[in-house]
């Protein structure tokens, strides 16, 4: 019991440490909250380009949605990458502590390293949800209300979504103690990702080798359910498939992670914590 | 001179260190725009996912500068070697210079590996006059530098800046028509484009490509650039005054 406690005030102190960087950059912090609607504005734009052409049926050929709905069917894609790359970027707290120098102290102290990884996202995620909330809240007046949507579906999708998405961080922060260099492949991940899992458009415009990593890529049906229930668009697979995949993925990555995690900071131990 | 030599040796050894940013070099630009052009590939003229793909590599030179040059001084804070390069007879600016030549090179390797990589996933097809857009593109390149040696300043002046500039680095690219040409955008945007360099570079970089000679365009960048130069500059010596009396040059 005294060790679960001594945990959670690790986490905890951790968290706060988080906010307390929040507070210091407010400025960081309040324009980051209108993030998801960046993705939207240029995609709208497109539409409207193409519209300007005489094309704008063909948005509706591609997506199975209706004009009117195109804000909302990019806005979704938006915040669950947004969602997703806020907890792969977990990575960054590590590479950030081996710049100031605090790393090794950190990775010295009794708390467990889950909790660790626990006090760092706190803040993220507390940050990533202001976003998305602001983001609806803006489309909202400007008229693009969701329909009658399962909020409780958006959350249970969501939530197994950032699950999934700690496997993969939990492999980026072992990298990132292993290798040093966390930005290069942070960034390289988390470019790819909006890519490859169709952030603001349906996979099946890719081309073939890549459509097929695009299948392979987890996150690509999270995103695609949520199109779904927040627009209306079709699915890739049936959407009971797509909940199942994605069931499956918030139980096993997470595993996997944490597995490559102690292996990566085994050999990183043994080459020595400081410096980068 | 010999010091933004130095430092842009200094660049080139710190990519050498981190071969994965090379890679990180030739896919990530291709990654950020790909969304956007094969949001581009809905429509069957492949007029939009071009002008998509121009606007769209553009803008990320912008953020290259923006991160590359504007922010790449917190980074030397960080690293806690940004005093010291101040405490060198070599002028601060010279760092500015220096990381400035090392991001427009990597600017033109990235552009040639996005566009190959666009021919072959999206099918963007290019035929290149070199007699009109180079020139274009060094207006540009000119102009966007000025603008990232004004986020430096900026960045010395607030220490933190990193979400102001992106935030300023998306808007100005949804202003400037990256994915559309400005006259799709409301009236009270259009406006607003007007001030925006980025918008001239895109607009010049498409003229360029449609066959026309973009001299209005080359002369609003040329003319933007030397105006932010010098404001940029001005403001950044004044912060780093500031920091040197205030003893906090390598605070952030």
């Amino acid at each position: 019991m005294a060790a679960f406690e001594a945990t959670l005030r690790g986490s905890a102190a951790l968290a706060a440490a988080s906010l307390r960087g929040r507070s210091r950059y407010r400025l960081d912090y309040i324009t980051s909250t209108v993030g998801p609607l960046l993705w939207v504005i240029p995609a709208l734009l497109t539409l409207r380009f193409a519209e300007s052409l005489g094309m704008g049926d063909a948005f509706k050929d591609a997506t199975g949605i209706a004009r009117s709905r195109a804000p909302l069917y990019f806005l979704a894609g938006a915040v669950y990458w947004n969602y997703v790359e806020g907890v792969w970027s977990l990575a960054m707290n590590v590479r950030g502590a081996m710049r100031s120098g605090t790393l090794e102290p950190l990775w010295c102290t009794p708390v467990p390293r889950l909790a660790l990884v626990a006090g760092w996202s706190a803040g993220t995620l507390a940050s990533i949800t202001l976003q998305s909330a602001i983001a609806f809240a803006l489309l909202a007046i400007v008229g693009g209300t969701p329909p009658v949507v399962s909020w409780v579906g958006v959350a249970a999708l969501l939530a197994g979504s950032v699950l999934a998405a700690y496997g993969f961080a939990f492999v980026l922060i072992g990298l990132t103690l292993r290798f040093r260099d966390a930005e290069s492949i942070v960034s390289m991940l988390g470019n790819a990702a909006p890519l490859l899992g169709g952030v603001i458009f349906p996979v099946a415009l890719l081309p073939l080798p890549l459509r097929l990593l695009s299948y392979l890529f987890p996150f690509t049906y999270g995103a695609d359910l949520l199109r779904s229930l927040l627009a209306g668009s079709r699915t890739l697979l049936p959407a009971h498939v797509e909940v199942l995949v994605l069931a499956a993925m918030a139980v096993v990555l997470p595993v996997l992670g944490w597995w490559g995690l102690v292996r990566l900071e085994r050999g990183a131990r043994a080459r020595g914590l400081e410096g980068y | 001179m010999r010091a933004v030599l130095a430092l842009l040796r200094a660049e080139m050894l710190r990519r050498r260190a981190y071969p994965l940013q090379i890679l990180g070099l030739t896919l990530s630009p291709f990654l950020v725009v790909g969304p956007f052009v094969f949001v581009g590939t809905m429509f069957p003229d492949p007029k939009v996912r071009t002008s998509v793909a121009v606007g769209t590599i553009l803008w990320y030179w912008l953020s290259m500068l923006f991160w590359g040059v504007g922010f790449g001084i917190r980074e030397e804070m960080e690293e806690g070697v940004f005093e010291s390069i101040a405490a060198t007879p070599a002028r601060l600016q010279s760092l500015l210079a220096a990381k400035a030549l090392d991001v427009l090179a990597g600017n033109i390797y990235l552009t040639v590996c996005t566009f190959a990589l666009l021919r072959w996933t999206a099918n963007v097809t290019v035929a290149v006059p070199w007699s009109r857009i180079v020139p274009v593109v060094m207006a540009a390149a000119f102009a966007l530098s000025a603008l990232a040696v004004a986020y430096a300043a900026l960045v010395l002046a607030t220490r933190q800046a990193s979400g102001i500039g992106s935030m300023t680095q998306q808007a100005l690219g949804a202003l400037s028509g990256m994915t559309a040409p400005v006259s799709t955008l409301p009236r009270a945007a259009r406006w607003a484009s007007a001030a925006v360099p980025l918008t001239y570079a895109i607009q010049g970089a498409r003229a360029a490509l449609e066959g026309r000679w973009p001299w209005s365009e080359i002369a609003v960048l040329a003319a933007f650039g030397t105006g932010m130069l010098v404001v940029g500059l001005a403001v950044f010596a004044h912060a780093e005054r500031r920091a040197r009396t205030t003893g906090t040059l390598g605070e952030y």
